[in-house]
């Protein structure tokens, strides 16, 4: 008996995941988003706006938006934050001049009520990239060890190459799953 | 030994046993059998007929009854015996009726194989027969070519000797047509002569008669003078005689003339027609001659071609000859294929036919062992259908038996199967009792882990309302400070309100203030003054103050993303719309009616019932 309705709650609660994928411009978003869900390097053009995309891994569905990482338009997140069950921040890991900043911005994102709920996954990109920093020094850079009453885990990551992304969707799969 | 239990069974039965003893000599072991089968009875007989005579004790019967027993068990035995040697022979006779077909079998076999080389002799021979016909055939008609070859051959011979023959002919008719040429020649010398001749004595006489005629005029003259001399009449007659002797001499001398002409003139005549003669005498041979020559010239001709044929001919009987000689070979040699093949033939007949010899011989040995088997056969079923009659009847009495035993064995069987079929039944809805039993144990395992979890919940809910109706209270605390700060707020909206009509009063005679004055350079510089600090303003922060004036700047980037988040709102899908609706209202700057009022319509769309939102 209960096994059947356990059944059927898996068939009604089979609704899609909403991801967000957000961080400074230039950080790999667009790739890793359609690395995701084509599984080849596409080339992008900066974006200006969002991509949205079904993504599905491991039978789960995922609603995953890309929005814009400029400066002019990263006030509009906010504009998408609610409803949402996992944010995937991405980070490039060469760009040491901007850490700062988008340390800043995720600091201010993860202030947001509407996110509260939302786990946290950080992904630090363009690990391929030369003189790049480790994921040991992007977690300090980040402030991330300050982070407190969050579900979050940081990966190391290469989209172009395709590294890394596989052990951070099955993290974040498992622990939605769980969660539910 | 027969003697003997000859002298025995006479002894024992008083009956002769010679009309047995006629019966050959395998039945007679049998009967030896029999008899001494017919011997125990008769002495367990006898046995009988003394214990009785005897008076009898029933110990005595009893140990007969034993001994008969006894006989009865070794009679039993030696009937079983006798019926296993029985199947041994019937085996046997399979066995050999069995050979003796696979023997019969082989002859046939043989026979065909035989027939077979046979006929393959006889194929192979007719078609060597066949080719050497055509072969024959090839031979004869070259050689009638070559015969044909010959007879025109011989023909052009026999034309060319002929052409011979002509020139020969001809060559004294040249040597004649030679000498008529000469004759000619001669002739027409001998006739230009003659012809000389002839106009020189005309020419003398010719000189003849002018000397004649002279004279005569010589004569006249003298006449003349001598006529003046004499009388007249003389002279008259002498003149008249002159004259007379003058005419005779003309005369004669024209006749001498007229014969001379015509002496000539025959002459010439025959002459003429001599040399006609001669001269168409010529001309015929000389045709001839001529139509000799082309005769002779073309009789070269055709002795040159006709040799030529001829050595053509030679050639070709040579390579006929050449071909004959090889199609002879050919014959000879398929010939000699022919005769192998036939003494192989023969050979392989003649094993055949050994064979079948053999085989034969051997069928009749085991058509005579079969014959021999059938005898014993015969014999042994005689004896053995007497025994069988006996052992069918405890045949029959054991089948009975057995068939009442197996009827009840099928019955007990029908009730060991139902009996069965209602163990599995059982065991079946055993099973399913147990897996039922199973998933209520889960289940129930489910619902004690269910309740527990429950009772947690509770205990936490319980806590949760506790802190819960503390909070309420100080809620109810805050709300009363709350309310105090809403009106407090309420009046200070009021005097932000007539503030704004105020500042709005003041806008309006700003504006129109400089319209009146319009000084343009402080006004201008002014409003830059005042853009700058728009510029930095952000969407939140415009929303947050409420002003209600442009303060999004609709610069390059900020334009596309409208553009782009309009046309994705439009053209996404309903889930996605909802989400996009924010962004929207924001880009926007919708009022929150306006918000409502998208958020309606997009539910109604992805709704099935409901009315559509004005």
């Amino acid at each position: 008996m209960g096994g059947v309705l356990s059944y059927f709650r898996g068939l009604l609660g089979s609704r899609e995941m909403r991801i967000l994928i957000l961080g400074l411009d230039g950080a790999g978003k667009t790739t890793i988003l359609y690395r995701l869900q084509v599984g080849e390097v596409v080339t992008t053009i900066p974006t200006i706006g969002f991509n949205v995309e079904q993504v599905t891994y491991k039978n789960l569905k995922f609603q995953v938006w890309d929005l814009g990482g400029q400066t002019s338009i990263r006030p509009y997140w906010r504009c998408y934050y609610s409803n949402t069950d996992a944010i995937i921040y991405v980070v490039d890991s060469a760009d040491r001049d901007r850490i700062g900043i988008s340390k800043d911005e995720l600091l201010y994102m993860l202030r947001e009520e509407e996110l509260a709920g939302a786990i946290l996954v950080v992904l630090a990109n363009k690990q391929d990239m030369e003189g790049c920093m480790t994921v040991a020094e992007v977690h300090h850079a980040l402030g991330l060890e300050n982070l407190k009453n969050r579900t979050f885990q940081i990966f190391k990551t290469s989209a172009t190459k395709g590294e890394g992304l596989d052990q951070a969707m099955d993290w974040l799969s498992n622990t939605l799953q769980s969660r539910k | 030994m027969f003697a003997t239990l000859k002298n025995k069974i006479k002894e024992e039965t008083g009956e002769d046993v010679s009309t047995s003893a006629s019966q050959p000599q395998p039945q007679q072991r049998y009967a030896n059998n029999n008899n001494y089968r017919l011997r125990s009875r008769r002495v367990s007989i006898n046995s009988n007929s003394a214990d009785d005579v005897g008076g009898g004790s029933i110990y005595n019967e009893s140990e007969q009854l034993c001994q008969l027993r006894s006989q009865c068990n070794e009679l039993t035995t030696k009937v079983s015996s006798l019926s296993q040697s029985l199947l041994q022979l019937q085996e046997e006779k399979m066995r050999v009726d069995k050979t003796n077909e696979i023997l019969l079998e082989s002859v046939r076999v043989a026979q065909t194989q035989k027939d077979m080389y046979c006929e393959e002799q006889e194929k192979i021979q007719n078609l060597q027969q066949v080719e050497i016909d055509k072969l024959k055939n090839l031979l004869s008609f070259r050689e009638q070519e070559a015969v044909d070859r010959m007879g025109s051959m011989r023909q052009h011979s026999q034309q060319i000797e002929n052409l011979s023959e002509e020139l020969e002919r001809l060559r004294p008719i040249e040597s004649v047509a030679e000498e008529l040429r000469d004759e000619l020649q001669r002739l027409r010398h001998g006739t230009q002569q003659e012809k000389n001749l002839l106009t020189t004595t005309l020419a003398t006489v010719q000189e003849e008669n002018r000397n004649l005629k002279l004279r005569m005029n010589i004569v006249e003259e003298s006449r003349m003078e001598s006529l003046t001399k004499l009388s007249p009449e003389q002279q008259v007659q002498a003149l008249i005689r002159e004259h007379k002797l003058l005419e005779q001499h003309l005369e004669e001398a024209h006749l001498q003339l007229s014969d001379i002409k015509g002496s000539w003139s025959g002459q010439n005549l025959a002459l003429e027609t001599q040399v006609s003669r001669l001269s168409k005498q010529v001309a015929e041979e000389t045709t001839e001659k001529r139509k000799a020559l082309k005769d002779r010239d073309d009789a070269i001709e055709t002795r040159k071609q006709v040799a030529f044929e001829l050595e053509k001919a030679i050639d070709e009987i040579k390579q006929r000859d050449d071909k004959v000689r090889l199609l002879e070979e050919e014959i000879d040699e398929l010939n000699l294929a022919l005769k192998e093949c036939r003494e192989e033939n023969e050979q392989q007949i003649i094993f055949e036919r050994n064979k079948s010899q053999i085989l034969e011989t051997e069928v009749k040995d085991l058509k005579a062992r079969l014959a021999a088997a059938d005898d014993r056969f015969g014999e042994y079923a005689t004896n053995a259908e007497q025994v069988a009659r006996k052992l069918r009847t405890q045949l029959s009495e054991k089948q009975d038996q057995l068939e009442e035993s197996l009827i009840q064995l099928e019955v007990e069987r029908e009730e060991k199967m139902t009996s069965i079929l209602r163990n599995a039944e059982i065991s079946q809805s055993e099973d399913i009792l147990r897996q039922q039993l199973r998933l209520e144990r889960s289940e129930a395992i489910e619902l004690q882990d269910r309740t527990k979890q429950l009772e947690n919940d509770m205990g936490e809910a319980r806590k949760a309302l506790q802190q819960v109706s503390s909070a309420a209270e100080e809620n109810i605390q805050k709300l009363a400070k709350y309310e105090a700060v809403q009106l407090e707020i309420m009046e200070k909206n009021k005097t932000i309100k007539t503030l704004n009509q105020r500042l709005l009063d003041l806008k309006k005679t700003m504006q129109k203030e400089f319209r009146n004055s319009q000084i343009s350079s402080e006004s201008e510089s002014h409003h830059q003054a005042i853009t700058p600090y728009r510029n930095h303003s952000t969407a939140l922060e415009s929303l947050a103050g409420g002003d209600k004036a442009n303060c999004i700047i609709m610069d390059e980037v900020n334009f596309q993303y409208l553009k782009h988040v309009v046309v994705k709102f439009l053209t996404s899908r309903e889930v996605e719309a909802r989400h996009l609706i924010r962004a929207v209202s924001t880009l926007l700057q919708l009022t929150a009616e306006e918000e409502k009022l998208l958020h309606d319509t997009l539910n109604w769309k992805m709704s099935w019932f409901g009315m559509k939102p004005a």
